[in-house]
């Protein structure tokens, strides 16, 4: 029996030698492994960030024109309706205005379903590779392999992880630029009103002075009074429509690029829990 | 057995046999007879037609007593009845198995016969050259289980094993969480805690149970601390513990199983051998089981698969070992025992890598094609915003330098032209488009401008 056990000895240096390569070899990997899940996180996070970050500058914006639109309402139109109704019946409606000031960017739906997107966590794809190191272990070095097998499931994993990551932080960068569209929109507007405005408040003035030296007998009023009463109303309905404008004046748009960045990422979503 | 248990209060005969979705019920269905889990063979419903061999019995398992042994200390009645016979711990058999196995484990049951058949065989020798018994028994040459009944057993067991020590380890910390919470203890009063676990542990019963004793403790500090829920916490602790059991009762259950076999075979050194404490192969082997049994808990792969990896796996490892150890045709006929088994697995398995590959290229191609499309959105959203950008600024910019124009002119054209302008952005367009409407309009007495 001494050959046998010496056999014995050599068969489980042979092993244990084995196992302690596997396990080393599975450490390295172990740690690739976790530097991916890392960077898929770090990439998801980046993604909340980003969207997150672009919606507060968007709801900003939206609020700063709100402010312009509701300065105008109750004073420059006010002022009108006090000067021209002296001349004429005016029916003056602001019950869009409240519509348009309590508008909002992305609901809160939308923003829960890029969140789901970005959880999309990704099932391992078989556990089967231990039954072959096993076999393998009739070659004695199966045990170490079965350590690396293991492992390198995991980076797999993980690689996947990181690859749906990806889908996330571009989906991301997709709703960030829809929302870059309407804060550059809502920019425009607001630096557009208050010098329209300017021009308004002058023409009121204007008016009233006209007004105040001539009367409320129209035959009394030469041509140039006419044309400078016709641009000032002109001016108060081209305030009036901006004003009772949404933000998102192709709104449409903006819906259908929203809707259609959240669907191909939940398709993806779907397609890979059907694998 | 515990003083304060009873076995009826534990055991669920509707569940096992009588109520309408009990588990012999639902496994026979509409069928008159079905596979003896153990045996492979068929077994009937109707016990008035057929012998003892044919009967069906459903087995516990991890037989009742044994679980009142190890939890009755812990672990309410209810909880216990609760895994006893749950169906992970029930097995379809006949009921001359199930009678002769009686209180033992499977494992337990497999070597007695074994030891049995061997007694009685030298005393029919003994009794012929020497006209006495060596052994003290009066039993007869019995029959052993088979190979495969003897695996089909081992490999229920494991399997029972895994579902009833995750199972008591979620219920003892559930027990101890609402200890705590009903007496109000809170984290500087954690030395509370111990006990329940402590106890298990200096008892050193079980190597799992010291587990959970360092695992339990610390995931209860976080629950206490409320950095982590109950769940997760149970989760944690149930994964820990078992890894334990891997390392303990699992190898002993795998290790009697390949005694047991080898002894059938004649193979003494070998089952000598495998008797054997080897620390290294325990300890290779517990690493290999324990990553499995996670697998299990995570849902990864079903009972039966982890069943059959921890059986086949670790007695395929112990055997081919020995077999290079012993060498000759007695480590062949060993080893082939369980080759089989193996190769079916590798089989299965070859065939799931096949799948694998598929899957792994269908998932490249889902995220890829995701991108691509995000990609031609995220350009088609850039050109739209350039252009929508250029237009409004051309809009705004020209039509309010015309409407400048037309205030220094006296053009009131320049300035409604200019408003315009403005407003087509929003598809609108000024209220009077010349000096003749707004003259129409003004000189109307009953005309009302609405804005």
């Amino acid at each position: 029996m001494k050959g046998a056990d010496d056999m014995i000895g050599l068969v489980l240096g042979a092993v244990l030698g084995s196992g302690l390569y596997g396990a080393e070899k599975s450490m390295q990997i172990d740690s690739r492994t976790r530097k991916r899940y890392a960077k898929a996180f770090a990439m998801e996070q980046e993604a909340h960030r980003l969207v997150e970050v672009k919606k507060q500058a968007a709801d900003n914006a939206m609020k700063k024109l709100s402010n312009r639109k509701r300065s105008i309402l109750i004073t420059s139109m006010q002022n009108f309706v006090a000067v021209y109704g002296k001349l004429m019946k005016i029916d003056f409606r602001d019950d869009k205005m409240l519509a348009v000031l309590n508008q909002q960017s992305f609901s809160p739906k939308e923003i829960q379903i890029i969140n789901a997107v970005a959880q999309t966590a990704v099932r391992p794809m078989t556990d089967k590779e231990i039954a072959v190191s096993i076999l393998k272990g009739f070659g004695v070095f199966g045990l170490g392999n079965a350590f690396i097998n293991d492992s390198e499931r995991e980076l797999q994993m993980a690689g996947a992880q990181l690859r749906s990551s990806r889908v996330v932080y571009s989906q991301a960068e997709n709703l960030a630029a829809v929302l870059d569209g309407v804060i550059a929109s809502c920019n425009k507007v607001s630096d557009l009103l208050p010098r329209l405005n300017r021009l308004f408040m002058q023409a009121i003035s204007y008016s009233d002075e006209l007004i105040a030296a001539k009367g409320r007998d129209k035959a009394a009023y030469t041509e140039n009074d006419r044309k400078a009463f016709c641009s000032c109303i002109n001016l108060a309905v081209t305030l009036k429509k901006i004003i009772d404008a949404p933000v998102l004046t192709d709104e449409g748009k903006v819906t259908q690029e929203t809707t259609e960045a959240l669907a191909i990422g939940s398709q993806c979503m779907q397609d890979i829990k059907n694998l | 057995m515990s003083d304060k248990i009873k076995r009826s209060q534990v055991d669920d005969i509707n569940r096992r046999n009588n109520a309408a979705d009990s588990y012999k019920n639902r496994s026979f269905g509409n069928k008159k007879s079905i596979t003896d889990e153990y045996t492979g063979k068929r077994i009937f419903y109707n016990a008035n037609k057929h012998i003892n061999e044919k009967q069906s019995n459903v087995d516990h398992i991890v037989p009742l007593d044994e679980q009142i042994r190890r939890y009755g200390s812990d672990l309410t009645p209810e909880q216990i009845r609760t895994m006893a016979n749950a169906d992970a711990n029930l097995a379809n058999t006949n009921a001359s198995l199930n009678k002769s196995k009686g209180a033992l484990n499977n494992h337990e049951y497999i070597a007695k016969k074994y030891t049995e058949a061997g007694a009685a065989q030298i005393n029919d020798v003994s009794e012929t050259l020497f006209g006495k018994k060596i052994f003290k028994t009066n039993k007869k040459a019995v029959d052993c289980p088979d190979v495969v009944t003897s695996v089909n057993m081992l490999k229920e067991e494991v399997k029972a094993e895994a579902h009833i020590r995750t199972q008591a380890t979620k219920y003892k910390i559930e027990n101890t969480v609402n200890e705590i919470k009903n007496s109000k203890v809170i984290s500087s009063k954690l030395d509370a805690v111990a006990p329940s676990v402590k106890k298990a542990a200096s008892a050193g019963r079980e190597a799992a149970f010291v587990t959970a004793t360092v695992s339990g403790l610390t995931n209860l500090v976080g629950v206490v601390k409320g950095e982590q829920d109950i769940k997760q916490a149970v989760k944690n602790v149930g994964k820990d513990t078992v890894r334990s059991f891997a390392s303990a009762a699992g190898i002993s259950v795998v290790q009697d199983g390949v005694v047991a076999v080898a002894k059938k075979a004649g193979a003494k050194d070998f089952a000598k051998l495998a008797e054997k404490n080897l620390p290294i192969m325990q300890l290779t082997m517990a690493v290999e089981i324990g990553g499995i049994v996670a697998n299990y808990l995570d849902g990864n792969i079903s009972g039966e698969e982890c069943s059959a990896q921890i059986v086949c796996g670790t007695a395929g490892v112990l055997a081919a070992n020995m077999a290079f150890a012993l060498g000759g045709p007695v480590a062949a006929v060993v080893t082939s025992l369980v080759v089989g088994e193996i190769t079916r697995a590798v089989t299965k398995y070859q065939m799931e890598r096949r799948l694998d590959k598929k899957r792994q290229a269908e998932f490249k191609h889902i995220i890829n094609t995701a991108l691509q499309s995000l990609a031609q959105q995220k350009q088609r959203i850039d050109e739209y915003n350039k252009a929508k950008d250029a237009y409004m600024t051309a809009a705004f910019n020209g039509g309010f330098e015309l409407v400048m124009q037309g205030v220094y002119a006296v053009d009131d054209k320049a300035i409604t032209q200019g408003l315009n302008d403005i407003l087509a952005v929003f598809n609108q367009k000024c209220a009077f488009q010349s000096l003749e409407e707004f003259n129409s309009f003004f000189d109307d007495k009953d005309a009302v401008l609405t804005l």
